[in-house]
């Protein structure tokens, strides 16, 4: 009886086992760190310190090494690219040679879910130039390769961007690169996009809407959101609008802000002829002339 | 005499509550609440609290870590369609950007055993501009995006779709890895993501028969970072 009970729990067991499947899979890869966003302005000659926090997120040893690059350019819809390991000029440092973290730190090990807080400062030197500083600081999982083997290994970096201004004589203006929208539209929504971009020094955070005036004087507004730009590079703003019966001409007026609050804008028109309007119109008028033709035809005024 | 002077005063007292009742009879009542109160609020503390939500970011090597391509004939390319399965979780607000690298500007990254012989990219396409690897006699280590969580977008994807089998499909676009993340961006995943998201990279090689014969061996790198706001 004993023996039946004991093998009805293994059963019980392995049948729950089953009905219930792990959900934690074996992965030896994976690194997570927190925060990924740091911005800040620092004054030449002076420091700044951070930290963020290196995970092991599986349930093997992590080997980590920390590294740090440059980005200087930003697609249009914001990802940065690296520089990589790219020669400098002698004497002329950058923002990731800037980033200090203390030498024990610059790699390790990190347990199984454990996780690590790294600590680094940012030392803006004396004569620093005035303006808008990119690099990016990555966490990178090393493994190794089995040796004698024809093997290609993948690797996992994952980064933080850091984003640094220098005060000082910088400019802040933007511009409206491209701005376009449909100029007839029959029906909802109308699509707006625009390219703003960064002719300053410095990024900054710019905010962007599409005001629309009717031929009645009524306003409606597009918001196209915020996005930070950094200089020399533009991001594209898209949105939609809806509107039950937009019907006739439209001035059409889109903004974005620059580094300092101010507005730059362009304007264009647009027509709106929309289909719910003008098919029981057009159907109307037909009926109209159908029924001014059948009456001179058939009925004889004196 | 003292009797009657006690009882006097006790008389006078008891008159005295009686007609403060009677004047107000919340006075006292209230009076006692206050008390009450006071005695509770005595022994109350006030904790504060206060929490920052931080943005993060987990890359993960699902599976393909280290990818086996087998033993390599000449001028017949070999493919691994398990490849590399890669995950993203993160609560970015304008989602990620992934890129494959080397380190290497003029191969690719296997490299022979005698550290000085390498195995070229692949001559035709780059992560930004992949395209189909038809002949036999292009030669090079390969690499395509062909599945993922969300639709495979341009410049990886293909008509028809993600295909069951990248390898054996003519349309998958294949790339060489470049040397380093700065201009090319092998996934851009823009806006929030809600669960974790996962991306399917094959690789393919081939050679010509010039080749030195023996092992070859090396790492790419994927780097991902969050899309700015």
């Amino acid at each position: 009886m004993k023996r039946f009970i004991i093998g009805l729990s293994v059963f019980a067991v392995m049948g729950l086992a089953l009905l219930f499947p792990s959900n934690t899979k074996a992965v030896s890869q994976g690194i997570q760190i927190s925060p990924i966003n740091y911005a800040y302005e620092i004054n030449p000659g002076s420091s700044t310190n951070a930290q963020f926090i290196i995970s092991n997120v599986t349930d093997a040893q992590m080997n980590y090494i920390l590294e740090t690059e440059n980005f200087s350019s930003v697609s249009d819809d914001g990802a940065p690219s690296f520089a990589g390991t790219e020669e400098q000029e002698m004497g002329i440092t950058t923002l990731k040679d800037w980033i200090t973290i203390a030498v024990a730190d610059r790699e390790g090990v990190i347990a199984p879910g454990d996780k690590k807080m790294i600590e680094f400062s940012i030392d803006v030197p004396v004569g620093a130039d005035p303006g808008g500083h990119y690099a990016a600081l990555f966490a990178k999982q090393i493994t190794k390769t089995p040796e004698g083997k024809s093997v290609l290994g993948v690797q996992n970096r994952v980064g933080a961007l850091v984003l640094v201004t220098v005060p000082g004589n910088v400019t802040k203006g933007a511009e409206i690169t491209d701005f376009t929208f449909t100029k007839f539209f029959w029906k909802d929504p109308a699509e707006f996009s625009m390219k703003v971009k960064n002719t300053g020094t410095i990024h900054y955070d710019s905010t962007a809407k599409v005001t629309l005036t009717s031929m009645f004087g009524k306003k409606s507004e597009v918001d196209l959101g915020k996005h930070t730009i950094i200089p020399k590079f533009s991001r594209d703003y898209i949105a939609k609008w809806s509107n039950n019966y937009p019907f006739g001409y439209y001035k059409v007026t889109a903004t974005a802000t620059d580094g300092d609050g101010n507005l730059v804008t362009e304007t264009g028109v647009l027509w709106a002829l929309p289909i719910m309007i003008v098919i029981p119109a057009v159907i109307l008028l037909v009926l109209v002339i159908w029924l001014i033709v059948y009456l001179r035809r058939h009925i004889r005024f004196r | 005499m003292k009797k009657a002077l006690f009882m006097t005063l006790s008389a006078s007292f008891v008159f005295w509550l009686v007609c403060l009742f009677s004047y107000d009879k919340n006075l006292l009542l209230n009076a006692f609440k206050a008390q009450k109160a006071e005695a509770v609020s005595s022994s109350t503390q006030v904790v504060n609290l206060s929490v920052t939500v931080q943005d993060y970011l987990s890359f993960l090597v699902s599976s393909g870590g280290n990818i086996n391509l087998g033993n390599l004939t000449p001028r017949t390319a070999n493919c691994n369609q398990s490849g590399t399965v890669l995950s993203v979780d993160t609560n970015a607000a304008n989602g990620y950007k992934m890129t494959p690298s080397d380190g290497f500007a003029t191969s690719s990254a296997l490299v022979h055993t005698d550290a000085s012989t390498p195995i070229v990219d692949f001559v035709s396409g780059t992560v930004a501009a992949p395209v189909v690897w038809s002949l036999s006699t292009v030669y090079g280590l390969g690499v395509t995006l062909w599945s993922g969580s969300t639709a495979v977008a341009a410049p990886w994807s293909v008509a028809g779709g993600a295909p069951a089998d990248a390898c054996v499909v003519a349309s998958t676009k294949w790339a060489a890895v470049g040397t380093t993340s700065a201009t090319t961006t092998g996934l851009t995943v823009t806006g929030p993501i809600a669960t974790t998201d996962y991306s399917k990279w094959g690789w393919k090689v081939n050679v010509d028969n010039t080749q030195k014969t023996g092992v070859y061996a090396g790492t790419v790198t994927f780097t991902v970072v969050n899309v700015l706001s």
